[in-house]
């Protein structure tokens, strides 16, 4: 049953990722976000990874896509002019296609650029990480198998990436500050 | 699979007849408080009015309003009921007695109640009505706003007990119940758990005597039944949560060991005074307007909460009490 669900599930994923791009009403279209994040979530929670689904719950679906779906309720939209912007946005598509094809060609890295992958920017001296002689801590995914969840993403946080859970922090707290600066009002002096 | 059915059942049938005898015990409590009678016609003294009233909105035309989007007005109470009613996999109602002992229960139990803003959201919008729509950003905004100050009392208590099990949470207060060290933290908590339960002084999102229902104004007969179970199956579930992060959950004081049978009816009987506390506010607070509400939850509960935490966490590193 789970092996079946496991092959099923990036399916669906990916179908209703689909009907996301091409859903012309915007409501509709973060409602199949949050069925790509439910089902991504069920994914991840069938692979043992209880944690990381859980908190994918919370993080996206309960938090993040709610505020989108509340600042779009908000807006105010004529469904007549979404199909008209629909229309001038399926142009749009063959250009679409020539810049994405080849982004996918060097992420899978496809014969013409062997050698020059995106993946093979993020090998283990770029990360600096080629130091850590402990290699069960680069395998991490071994941990679950010793540790519950938490623990084991703990200690892989705080013992050999700690370097970059603090460039993950600055940049999340960039995203917090930059906006509020965007929004300053300079010429009345006040914060509205 | 047949046994995890039947056993689903043996939980979800006993509570839905608890959430029909809690709208019974609501009206009549509410009633002597105001000295009236109550429902007492049908039945013996009224004890299956809630039945009665069951049947009348199953019998009932459920009207769909000719512009909505049928299939989201249809689902939206649906997710309402069965997010409520998901919650109850991770409570544990004896030792060892829950449907599912998770190890990450509290944020399994976090993560369904988050979802539970879509029910409300979904219904307003698909019912292409402004008063629902309006009905449901109102709400929307409230129970966002209140689960944050939410996680943060279920953080601290988390960070004392070194577990996100529920089981675990009530076998530390075998020693003392969170609520003597934690009695500040615990009125934070009732203020919460009402805002989050949308109940009276915070129920503005259906302010009966002011505005009409609110996001469900639209829904009739049956999905109307639904978001009222599943109103009140997460008024009952938050009761729980308070008996088990504040009250010992199943245990007994003193130490007395019991049998799972007489654990689980503590259990039972701590949720039904948490419960009584609902209905003795609804019946004794008015009503706070919506700037208040706000003000409430962003400048005092929250700042309160990140103080608590970052005092109980200081605390606890000090004395070298982490149980982990």
């Amino acid at each position: 049953m789970n092996v079946f669900l496991l092959e099923i599930l990036p399916f669906v994923a990916v179908i209703f990722a689909i009907s996301l791009l091409t859903a012309l009403n915007p409501i509709l279209a973060v409602l199949f976000l949050i069925a790509v994040f439910i089902t991504v979530s069920a994914y991840l929670a069938l692979l043992g990874l209880t944690f990381l689904a859980l908190s994918y719950l919370i993080i996206y679906v309960g938090a993040i896509a709610i505020l989108f779906l509340f600042v779009i309720m908000m807006l105010d939209i004529k469904l007549a002019e979404l199909s008209s912007s629909g229309e001038e946005a399926s142009k749009v598509y063959p250009v679409a296609f020539l810049i994405g094809t080849p982004f996918l060609w060097t992420l899978t890295g496809s014969p013409l650029f062997r050698g020059d992958t995106l993946y093979s920017w993020f090998d283990l001296t770029t990360l600096g990480i080629a130091h850590i002689s402990d290699p069960s801590a680069l395998q991490w995914t071994n941990l679950f198998a010793a540790f519950s969840n938490i623990h084991s993403l703990g200690v892989c946080l705080y013992t050999v990436y700690p370097l970059w859970l603090i460039y993950a922090g600055i940049i999340l707290l960039l995203a917090i500050i930059g906006p509020i600066i965007l929004c300053l009002d300079k010429t009345s002096g006040s914060t509205s | 699979m047949l046994f995890f059915l039947l056993e689903s059942f043996i939980i979800l049938l006993p509570l839905l007849g608890s959430i029909a005898f809690m709208t019974l015990a609501e009206r009549k409590v509410m009633a002597s408080m105001q000295r009236r009678v109550g429902p007492n016609v049908v039945g013996f003294y009224g004890t299956l009015q809630p039945f009665a009233d069951g049947l009348k909105l199953l019998l009932k035309e459920a009207v769909i309003p000719s512009h909505a989007n049928k299939v989201i007005f249809l689902v939206s109470p649906f997710i309402t009921l069965s997010l409520a009613l998901m919650g109850w996999a991770a409570i544990p109602f004896a030792k060892g007695t829950a449907l599912a002992d998770l190890s990450l229960g509290v944020l399994f139990l976090m993560a369904v109640s988050s979802l539970g803003v879509y029910g409300v959201l979904l219904a307003g919008w698909s019912a292409n009505s402004k008063y629902a729509f309006l009905g449901s950003l109102r709400s929307s905004a409230q129970l966002v706003s209140y689960e944050l100050p939410l996680a943060m009392v279920i953080l601290i208590i988390v960070s004392i007990t070194g577990s996100l099990s529920f089981l675990q949470i009530v076998e530390f207060q075998q020693g003392v119940w969170l609520i003597i060290p934690l009695l500040p933290l615990s009125l934070v908590w009732f203020i919460i758990i009402l805002a989050e339960t949308n109940r009276a002084p915070f129920d503005l999102p259906e302010s009966e005597s002011e505005l009409v229902a609110g996001f469900m104004v639209e829904h009739s007969a049956f999905p109307f039944a639904f978001f009222f179970l599943g109103e009140y199956a997460s008024i009952l579930i938050m009761s729980v949560l308070t008996s088990i992060f504040f009250f010992g959950g199943y245990l007994i004081p003193f130490g007395i060991s019991s049998s799972p049978f007489l654990q689980s009816f503590v259990l039972g009987l701590k949720s039904s005074l948490v419960f009584f506390f609902f209905i003795w506010v609804r019946a004794t607070l008015p009503r706070v307007r919506f700037d208040q509400l706000m003000v409430l939850c962003w400048c005092s509960l929250l700042p309160l909460g990140f103080a608590f935490f970052v005092l109980i966490i200081c605390t606890l590193v000090a004395f070298e009490a982490t149980s982990y």
